[in-house]
Parts: structure tokens; sequence; C-alpha cells
């Protein structure tokens, strides 16, 4: 059964949206009444531009309930695309902490309800028809969610819980990114006094805009990695040790094309012996922020050599003698 | 086709349709498919065409004689609308198109020929993927319908329907649907529900799974144990596990020491050395990959890659990817060939023999000039190779060859 207070952890449930439906509320009625929850959607948004995780109040589910849909409806109605699509990471983000911790039979449920998906559990795994795998796994790049590298028999994909749980956190991302391109949605007109409240982000949104515009093209296509580098993000992400050497490496390589703390800190989510407060440390310290305050440049080619962590050197490698390099050159190759 | 031939031609193809019941134009949800043909007048496709049922379709074939017929995979709300965004996509079926020019084959030297369209550079047998001479994809294949070429797709089908279709992928047999495209190969369409809403990034992830491509063994339960020792999936496992360890076992089994040595060089004489007890700790319950200590999981990982060709399926991938394709139409026939697109349960297939069950054109004689053509046959009929010969064959032969441009009607 899923209760008020899932309905809260979980906004997006057709179940919560069916609890706010039976209210009978539009909204306008938002402009001069409930304004706490308005607060609470503003806060919401706050927390995605500024990249944090919002505490889920489950003493009032009712507010939380209501803030999400309020929350999706300023973000819509604002018709900023940036700022849609880091709200919905930023949910997606909760939702996987959440229902990583969450109980078996309540990740059934809610699959049910938000996606129809028929999950089934088969002693540790969860299990997924393939066809609802393939609706989502696709937007993944790591290859430990290609189909070909996962346990699929007779039609069902066998998944451990972290998995099911990322699977359905995208999903939710997803439909927020897809409700957006909806007609209906594009045509939304946001009462002015709503409008006035939400543009206190504009400014806000436009710095990290331009930010984040710059990192994008920092994020690393797995062409532009110098063997090494893929090698060890091969390894770390299915979910194998790795030494320190190479921790020190794929870190202070990540850092210096610009990615940052928080992004460097997925790929070791999925390492065995993922520490999230010890590898924010390490990861903070390469970068300077803490500790000597310097920021680390990776070890050249001879010292990776020396450590064996320069796997399969390709042509490239050859006239380079530092993995940065191989990246500025296969950078300067794409951009030609 | 000279426009004698054509007219030859056209005469039987019509007299076909004429004759057709309309029960062989069945196909699911008919109302909802994209219809197009290619008339025998010119080379333009004509497109966006809808009929209700198999009898409408019949009457506009009659009248209008199709060189080629074909239906679109894709279910449409509006499947006349011309432009494709206002169609309205509701699902598409799952299709594999197995067909031996994607297949290699030694018997190609004998019958196939390839010309680059660029630089008019020539060669026999496999198409390259693009020109050795000047290195453009734009190359024109002269190829014949071969019985080897069509038993080795048949095993093709065989192979990606009893080893992936239905254990991996859950596919019931009723749902399959097996085509002989009339040419040289067969379309395997898949008309459960399950799967017609897929996307094109789904479907691709279908293809990289039956072709091997992003395989990667350590997400399959290959690394490394405590002591050094090598852990590896089990062949009774399912999916890629199971294949991945009965590849290894297979190729380990009959491979050379020389052939083992291009792959890994030195290592290559630990892991023969120790053949026997490899092969029987991969077969024992529980499976151990004892005796591979020393060789390393990348080396082992090469092995694999290499071990598991054989037993990828050799598909046409821009046709499952594509959830818009048209497909040629059951029962209709080739253009190119004049025969029968035939359609065939999973328990046809075995006894099926394109060269003869879809043949059409069954009695009657034709004198035809043959400019150029290898040995082929058609149903008991065999001839050739011979070249610029005045000669009288059966009807069936003599539309084959008049379809394909090798010879013209004798006069």
């Amino acid at each position: 059964m899923l209760t008020k207070e899932d309905l809260a952890k979980y906004p997006f449930l057709k179940k919560a949206s069916e609890y706010i439906e039976s209210l009978n509320l539009s909204i306008n009625d938002f402009t001069d009444k409930y304004s706490d929850i308005v607060e609470r959607a503003l806060e919401r948004i706050k927390f995605a531009v500024e990249g944090k995780l919002i505490k889920i109040d489950l003493y009032d589910p009712e507010k939380e309930i209501l803030s999400y849909a309020v929350a999706l409806a300023l973000i819509y109605g604002l018709k900023n695309s940036w700022l849609i699509r880091r709200f919905a990471n930023s949910e997606q983000k909760l939702y996987y902490e959440m229902l990583a911790m969450e109980d078996d039979h309540k990740i059934i449920e809610i699959a049910k309800d938000s996606f129809d998906w028929n999950l089934e559990i088969i002693k540790d795994n969860f299990i997924i028809p393939i066809e609802q795998f393939l609706e989502i796994s696709p937007r993944f790049q790591a290859k430990e969610w290609k189909l070909i590298n996962s346990y699929l028999d007779n039609g069902k994909i066998y998944l451990k819980k972290t998995k099911i749980a990322r699977l359905i956190s995208e999903a939710v991302k997803n439909k927020i990114i897809k409700k957006s391109e909806e007609e209906e949605i594009k045509r939304l007109k946001l009462p002015e006094q709503l409008l006035c409240k939400a543009e206190i982000f504009e400014s806000k949104i436009k710095k990290r805009e331009i930010k984040e515009e710059y990192e994008e093209i920092r994020t690393p296509v797995k062409e532009e990695l110098p063997p090494c580098i893929s090698y060890i993000i091969k390894d770390m992400e299915s979910g194998k040790a790795i030494s320190h050497m190479a921790r020190f490496t794929v870190t202070s390589f990540l850092l210096n094309i610009g990615m940052s703390v928080e992004e460097i800190l997925e790929y070791f989510r999925k390492v065995a012996d993922f520490d999230e407060n010890k590898a924010r440390y390490q990861i903070q310290h390469i970068a300077g922020m803490i500790g000597s305050k310097t920021k680390y440049l990776p070890p050249k080619c001879e010292v990776l050599k020396s450590f064996g962590i320069c796997i399969e050197p390709n042509e490239i490698c050859k006239k380079i003698k530092h993995p940065l390099q191989y990246y500025k050159i296969m950078r300067k190759k794409k951009n030609v | 086709m000279y426009r004698d031939n054509l007219k030859e031609v056209m005469y039987e193809f019509k007299k076909y349709y004429k004759d057709l019941n309309e029960e062989d134009l069945f196909i699911k949800d008919l109302s909802k498919r994209e219809i197009a043909i290619i008339p025998f007048e010119n080379d333009i496709m004509i497109r966006h065409m809808s009929f209700n049922n198999p009898k409408t379709l019949k009457e506009y074939i009659e009248k209008n004689t199709p060189l080629h017929l074909y239906y679109s995979s894709a279910y449409y709300r509006e499947p006349h609308a011309t432009d494709m965004n206002s169609k309205g996509w509701e699902g598409a079926d799952l299709i594999f198109d197995v067909d031996a020019d994607h297949i290699p084959t030694d018997c190609k030297v004998n019958h196939d020929k390839w010309k680059c369209l660029n630089c008019n550079f020539q060669g026999i047998g496999q198409t390259p993927e693009s020109c050795p001479n000047c290195g453009q994809k734009k190359i024109e294949l002269i190829s014949w319908i071969c019985e080897n070429c069509l038993n080795v797709a048949k095993e093709e089908v065989f192979k990606l329907i009893d080893e992936y279709l239905i254990p991996d992928f859950g596919i019931k047999i009723e749902d399959i649907e097996i085509c002989f495209s009339g040419h040289r190969g067969y379309h395997i369409h898949v008309l459960s529900e399950n799967f017609k809403k897929l996307s094109n990034d789904g479907r691709r992830e279908i293809v990289d799974y039956v072709k091997g491509i992003g395989l990667e063994p350590r997400l399959h339960g290959l690394k490394i144990g405590g002591n050094g020792s090598i852990i590896g999936p089990d062949p009774k496992d399912p999916g890629w596990r199971g294949r991945i360890a009965r590849a290894f076992y297979e190729y380990i089994n009959k491979c050379t020491l020389e052939e083992l040595k291009s792959i890994i060089g030195k290592s290559a004489e630990i892991i023969i050395r120790n053949k026997e007890k490899i092969l029987e700790g991969i077969m024992s319950n529980p499976s151990s990959w004892i005796g591979l200590n020393k060789v390393g999981i990348g080396k082992i990982t090469k092995i694999i890659n290499i071990a598991i060709k054989d037993i990828l399926c050799n598909i046409d991938e821009r046709v499952t990817i594509d959830i818009k394709r048209l497909i040629r139409y059951p029962n209709s026939l080739h253009g190119k060939t004049g025969l029968k697109v035939c359609r065939l349960s999973y328990n046809d297939l075995e006894k099926f023999d394109p060269l003869k069950d879809s043949v059409v054109f069954k009695s009657g004689e034709m004198k035809i000039y043959v400019k150029e053509i290898p040995k082929i046959r058609i149903e008991d009929y065999e001839i050739g190779p011979i070249k610029d010969m005045e000669i009288e064959v059966p009807k069936s032969l003599g539309i084959y060859l008049l379809c394909k441009g090798a010879a013209e009607l004798a006069h």
C-alpha cells in the first residue's frame, strides 16, 4: 500500500497526481493562498539550481505533494530549458537516494504505479521485462547498462536494487523533460504574481547557464579520453575497487578537463568500496579546495607506465608525454 | 529491362496478382500500415497509400501491377498522411533482416561481382564495405541467388531464433513470422505487442545484443578471485554469460597453438598445456576456470572476443533500427527475381526450399537470349555458366533472368 508519506517522498506517482486532482485546485489558487506551499516549491527549485538535495519533510506530506506540483508548474511556466533539465536532474538524484534505501515491495509498487512496469523479485534481484528496461537503459552511456552486458533470461532483465533505483529515477527525469515538450505545457501561462516570485531565479540561472555551457563542452566523450583513463573508468563502472594511483590519476584528469567534484563523485559511486564522505574529501583535496590548496595534475605517461596504468597505448599515445595532451589533441580534432 | 521484356514480365505479374486470394494479402492491422509500390512504368515509388482490407488492396494492385510491393513495419493512426510527422506513429514490428549479402560465403567468388560507382574499380566475391581503390562507399552489387548462400542464410535465421529470440528475449514461437524475401534472404517479423513501442535506441540495443557489439566479459562474471585465480561464468548460465563460457570452451577445444599465439602471444602455451584441465573445469558442476591463472583477464577477454565470432548473428542492422521501414509484402513478387515473398512459420522453415517453393510461374516455356549468367538453379532446372546464348527455358527461369536483366526475350 502506498501511504500519504510515500506520495510525499515520491510525488511523481500517479497516485499523487490523482490526490491533487481530487482537491480540485488550479494554479491560480496559489496566487494569494497557500503561500507556504509556494515557498516550499520555490525552495525545491532553489535547491536544484544550487545543485543541492532537498530533505523531504514527512511531517507535512500534503505540503510536499502540492509543492512538487507547483514547482513543476513554475519551471514549465518559466520556459527555460536549462532550468527544466537542472530540476529534472536534481529530482532524479533525490529519488535515486531514497529508492536505493526503499523497501523492496514499495519499489515494485512505485514502478507499477508510475510507469506501469511489472517488477518482480527473485532472491536479491529485481527482474524487469526487457521492453520496459529498454525504455530507459539506452539513455545511459556506461557499458554496464548495455543490453548485451545485462543479465537477460527469457525476456527478463535481472538488476540489483541500486540499478533499479537508478532506472526508476531516470525514468522520472525523462518524464519531467518529455512533459515540457508537450503542446499543452508549452502553452502554459503562469499568473503574474507567481511569475514574479519565480523570477528571482532569473539572474542565478543566467550565471549558472553560462558556467554550465562551458562545462558541457568539457564533459568528456569516450573517444576523447586516453586509453588509460578509459580503462580506469571502465573498471569503476563495473564496480571494481581500483588502486590508489588509478584513483588519483582519474580524479586529477577529470578535474583538469573541467568536471566538477559532484560529477566525478558519480563515477566513484559505483566502485565497490565507495564511501561518499571519504571520496568527496579526496576529490576536493586533489582539486585544491582543501588541504594544501594545490590543484594537482595527473601524472606523466612515464609514471603511469611504471605503475602499470598505461594500457593499450594507441597511435596518439606515441606522440604525447602527458595524458592531458591526448584530450587536447582529440578536442582539437573534433572542432576541426 | 527493355520495353518488350518489361511488358512480358508485367503481363505475368498481372496474371499472378489477379489469381491471388484475398486471404493471401492478410497482414496484421493492414489498415494501420502505409502501403507503397514501385510500378513497372518508372522507378518512382508511390507511397503513403492505405487500405482498409485485403480486398481493396487486391483491387488496387490488380489495376496497378506493382514491380515491388511494400508495407510499413510501423502502425500509424493516419498511414496515408504524406508528411511522416503527421502519420501518428503508434508502434512497429520488430524486424530482423538476414541477407546473404551480409554473410560472407566462399561461393560468392563464383557468382557475385561488384563495381565501384565512383571509380569503376571491380571485383568478385564478397562486396567490400568501401571501395579498396578510392574508399568511396557507392558500390553496386551484381549478385545471384545461390543455393549455398540461401542455406547459410537459413542457418542464420535458426541461430537468431533458437539462440537469441526464444531463450534470451523470451519471444514466443507463434509471435514470430518468417518471410523469404524473394531474393537472397529472410525477414523475421516479431509481432508481439511487447516490442511494438520500442524506440530506435532500444532496437539498437537489441541489434548490438545479437551482433555481440560492446560485450564486456568483466560484466558477466569474469574476474580475478582472491588468490589470483580466474573466476568466470558457467556454460549453463542464461544469456551472454553462458554464451561466453560456451564460446570460450568451444574455441579452446578446437584451436591450434598457432591460432592462439596470434591472439595472445606466448601465454598460448600455458593454455594448450593445460587444455584438458581447463575444458574439464569449465564443464564441471559448478563451473570453474582453472589452469588460467597466469594468462590474465585481458588475454582471456581477447580470446573470448575471437571465440564469439561464430555465434553472432549477421543481420542488417539498419532494418531492425528503423521504426518506419517499408518491407516486402508477403505473397507479393520480388521485382528483381519474379519469386514470391513466402510467409513461413518456424516449423515450415526447415523444409522450405526457396528455389522451389517460391516459384510461381510453373507452366510453359520461354525463348530467351542470355547475356551472361553463373551456374543457377530454379526448381529442378539447372543452367550455366553460359554467355551470349539463345535458349529455351522454363518460364520461371525465363522471368527470373528477365527480371535480373541478364537475359532478353528472343525474337
